[in-house]
């Protein structure tokens, strides 16, 4: 549950549920949030959002990173599904301004796994959507036009498939307009007034074409 | 010679998607500091045995005393050097949230430790022993509390608890300084 503190204006709540229903239509390793009211919340934030626990192991990127260098066998389960995930999470966090996603954040980014059938169910999971799509004002007026490739952790940059990349793209750019319009307005007003829903609207919708430029300036797209 | 510790104890919890489950108590770094000198000291009870376990979970359990020295260490490059243990600590509960995760952190404790030595590093020595020993006792004594105990029906997390509890003791101490190339692991 998320966030325990007063949130004043960065509506961080909102933010994860956007995400994550944005995530789940395009395929994107991000949890399923409901969004709560906290009667009894006191001096702490009422209006929150509550994800949803996926898998009974989960490790931070940061215990799959020592793996990954030390190229241990159990690397090999990482190494499965890395490649294709990365590619899809590094495009759906350049479109929303996502940059929490980097080694120094280790706990944002974890492997889930079932212990039953590790390799069956092993996938990377895609945390903390709570400051991305211009929290605090950062896509105000013509910031939204700024569109860099979203931080991402080194050894997932090396590892991603640019097809998959190229892929993900192509698909955000066929989100449609009532499709981010749907995401964004079914969150209710006690959670995002009216003016930040439509400033996340509006900057969905433009950076959903900024995203493909984005990516071939850098090089990475096939 | 005077000395503040403490220490947090780290568990594994066998499915975090079960709200009955209960965590099992793997490690206990404790924190110590005294004239000058500040050490870190783990005790982990490290499964003598993958068998059971999925090779990620027992990969993770086995590496226990080295990941916690390396999560130790960059959080002391993220502390001012007058930083106060307990920041240690609470720095790592929010580095170890996940399946290994930073169970409890207890109360400072000062205490006076009969120190011999005649010289710094002999002092550092018994000091830093001293530190390990107050680990291993808290490590065993959490593994104690920490033994099954007549329930009812539960998920096969259960059989992991009876592995880890079967397994073998691994421990290391260190002395932290910040901001300083890391140092190696002393078992």
């Amino acid at each position: 549950m998320k966030p325990r503190r007063k949130d004043h204006r960065a509506r961080r709540a909102a933010r994860e549920k956007i995400a994550s229903d944005l995530a789940y239509d395009l395929g994107i390793s991000v949890p399923p949030v409901i969004l709560a009211d906290r009667a009894n919340a006191g001096a702490e934030e009422a209006y929150v959002a509550v994800s949803l626990v996926m898998f009974p192991r989960q490790d931070s990127w940061d215990t799959v990173r020592r793996a990954l260098e030390r190229s241990h066998p159990v690397a090999e389960y990482y190494r499965k599904t890395l490649p294709t995930q990365a590619a899809r999470a590094w495009a759906f966090d350049t479109w929303l301004g996502q940059a929490d996603h980097q080694d120094a954040n280790p706990d944002n980014i974890i492997f889930g796994y079932d212990p039953a059938d590790v390799a069956g169910t092993g996938r990377f999971v895609f945390l903390d959507y709570a400051f991305s799509m211009g929290h605090l004002g950062s896509w105000d007026g013509e910031h939204v036009s700024y569109c860099p490739p979203a931080s991402i952790p080194a050894l997932m940059r090396l590892a991603l498939d640019p097809e998959e990349l190229t892929r993900m793209v192509a698909a955000i750019e066929s989100v449609a307009d009532g499709q981010v319009q749907d995401i964004v307005n079914r969150i209710p007003v006690s959670h995002l007034d009216s003016g930040e829903r439509a400033l996340i609207a509006d900057g969905l919708m433009r950076r959903r074409d900024l995203v493909r430029a984005t990516f071939d300036s850098a090089g990475v797209l096939q | 010679m005077r000395v503040i510790h403490q220490s947090a104890t780290i568990s594994f919890c066998p499915d975090l998607t079960d709200p009955e489950a209960t965590s099992i108590p793997v490690a206990t770094l404790l924190v110590g500091a005294a004239d000058g000198l500040r050490f870190a000291a783990v005790s982990a009870f490290v499964p003598a045995s993958a068998a059971g376990l999925d090779p990620i979970s027992a990969h993770v359990l086995l590496d226990v005393p080295t990941l916690l020295k390396e999560h130790v260490d960059a959080v002391l490059e993220s502390l001012p050097e007058e930083a106060p243990i307990e920041e240690i600590l609470v720095k790592l509960h929010r580095r170890l949230r996940n399946s290994l995760h930073v169970a409890k952190i207890s109360e400072p404790v000062q205490a006076e430790l009969p120190v011999g030595g005649t010289t710094n590093a002999e002092a550092a020595d018994q000091v830093a022993g001293r530190l390990l020993e107050i680990a291993v006792d808290q490590m065993h004594d959490a593994a104690q509390q920490s033994r099954p105990r007549a329930s009812g029906p539960s998920r096969p997390a259960t059989s992991m608890g009876a592995n880890l509890r079967g397994g073998m003791p691994s421990r290391a101490v260190w002395p932290l300084h910040p901001h300083a190339p890391r140092s190696a692991l002393r078992a």
